[in-house]
């Protein structure tokens, strides 16, 4: 990892990360099936039904292996140091050390707002970056928050997301857990998009990055123990299960929660649950 | 003599309120979408009522708490729902076992939830009626007296008069689309056999219920 990170800076490995890039875009791009048309009556709602129960995921064994390491590593290590972390610190200062990270995280979001052609968003990020950085004594306060600028989150896989791109295919990684060719791409370009990696530069990057990621993994596992716990005890296929939530939540992240409840196209309110309903999967080809 | 006056006033308030009760009937599918939101919100405050209520044994808490399930989730419809194609596969017999099982486990899963809203507030935000007739999703926003606001989605269905809930959506996420994820993956790993997938959840729910006896179902 350290020479990984070490090599950020080292313009070999910035040819290498870019071809990288390139390729696993590629490689979502290929593999990303065409959406049906929505104009259609019968046919595209069983593609939509198949769409919907299609697990996408070609490197299952590989993948279930990773994943089963990740829960490993995760249930002796993690779990354990992020239940640890909450039992020492009050709220209050898991809260600010929260507010610094997302703070440090602005310059990425903005560009990735901006990428993605939302205006308003990219305002609310401006405004909360200027304010939480001295109103907010550099980020330790979200003071943005309750004036009325809430935080959102951003990543460059969104912003290909937006564009068209598809997810390639479902794809576990290593300690980062699931993801797929396109966000793994998007990962690895906002290191180079976010403005921070530069102004660390001559700090010397490799003992800032980990350090920040490991951290903001800390604060986001220290605050999902009891609903990882409750996803874990009443699943009879967790892998399955993560499969699906990742995705589903993956695809809110994209629409920036607007699902559009009333919109036909929108497969979360509107599949059909028997053959009552208009879209139903008793009518789906096999 | 006195009789007659207050027998036509007794009349008088019958015929009234036949002709309300009639208006309030017509006036019921215009209104469907508010209904809905009135279900869900009296459902979820027996819901918690009955878990929290600290006077009856955990048992008959429990006990209550199922009856109220069965009649307002769509057991059958969800059940059917989340097996996909292998409902159709399945033997009546198979269908049946599925569907107890699948209420043991979606009760075990819920129970605990309301039972923790004891302190919570609880308030319905809009209701949203759906292209499929007679579907609604009613948004709630859920306030823990600690910890962060979060907002669930209950898509709801108007049968004869009867609402019933068909699925509970949060963050974008479908309870119903990920359990037929997850059951299609486990059934295809016992062989493509659903008896294989009523073993395994009928098993995790006797195990669950060991803990949840011991631990007591509000943590």
């Amino acid at each position: 990892m350290r020479i990984l990170i070490g090599g950020i800076l080292d313009w070999s490995f910035h040819r290498r990360a870019i071809v990288f890039i390139a390729a696993l875009m590629l490689v979502a791009g290929c593999a990303s099936q065409p959406k049906p048309a929505a104009d259609g009556w019968s046919e595209s709602d069983d593609l939509e039904i198949a769409e919907v129960d299609s697990d996408n995921d070609p490197l299952e064994l590989l993948n279930r292996f990773t994943f089963s390491f990740n829960m490993a590593l995760d249930t002796v290590i993690f779990q354990p140091v992020a239940a640890y972390y909450r039992f020492l610190f009050p709220v209050q200062v898991r809260d600010s050390v929260r507010n610094v990270f997302r703070n440090l995280r602005s310059p990425l979001i903005l560009i990735n707002d901006l990428l993605q052609g939302e205006t308003e968003r990219a305002e609310t990020t401006l405004v909360r970056f200027i304010v939480n950085s001295t109103v907010g004594v550099l980020g330790l306060f979200d003071v943005a928050a309750d004036l009325g600028h809430p935080y959102h989150d951003e990543d460059f896989g969104q912003t290909l997301a937006v564009h068209g791109m598809g997810e390639g295919f479902y794809l576990v990684l290593p300690i980062l857990g699931p993801s797929n060719p396109r966000d793994g791409a998007g990962l690895l370009a906002d290191l180079y998009l976010n403005p921070l990696t530069y102004a660390f530069e001559s700090v010397d990057a490799d003992d800032w990055v980990v350090p920040r990621i490991a951290a903001e993994a800390l604060d986001k596992r220290s605050r999902n123990i009891e609903v990882i716990e409750d996803l874990r005890r009443d699943s009879i296929d967790f892998y399955a299960r993560v499969r699906s939530l990742h995705r589903q939540s993956r695809t809110n992240e994209i629409n920036n929660g607007r699902v559009p409840v009333d919109s036909p196209t929108s497969d979360l309110y509107n599949f059909g649950f028997d053959s009552d309903d208009e879209k139903a999967p008793e009518d789906a080809p096999n | 003599m006195w009789r007659r006056p207050a027998l036509r006033a007794l009349t008088a308030a019958c015929l009234c309120v036949a002709i309300l009760a009639v208006l309030a009937g017509a006036g019921r599918p215009a209104n469907a979408a508010s209904d809905a939101g009135e279900f869900l919100a009296s459902m979820t405050g027996r819901a918690i009522a009955q878990l929290t209520d600290e006077s009856l044994p955990l048992a008959e808490r429990k006990a209550r708490f199922r009856g109220l399930f069965r009649e307002n989730f769509d057991i059958p419809t969800v059940g059917r729902f989340v097996l996909g194609r292998y409902w159709r596969k399945a033997t009546p017999e198979t269908r049946d076992a599925f569907l107890s099982v699948f209420e043991d486990v979606m009760i075990q899963s819920f129970a605990p939830k309301f039972a923790g809203y004891a302190e919570t507030k609880f308030e319905i935000k809009r209701v949203q009626s759906l292209d499929q007739p007679g579907q609604f999703v009613v948004r709630s926003r859920i306030s823990p007296d600690r910890g962060t606001v979060f907002e669930i989605d209950w898509r709801v269905r108007e049968r004869d008069g009867f609402f019933k809930v068909l699925d509970v959506i949060g963050e974008g996420v479908s309870m119903a689309l990920t359990l037929r994820a997850e059951y299609a993956s486990a059934i295809k790993n016992s062989g493509g056999q659903v008896e294989g997938l009523v073993a395994r959840l009928r098993a995790q729910v006797d195990r669950e219920a060991e803990t949840q006896t011991t631990t007591s179902i509000a943590n």
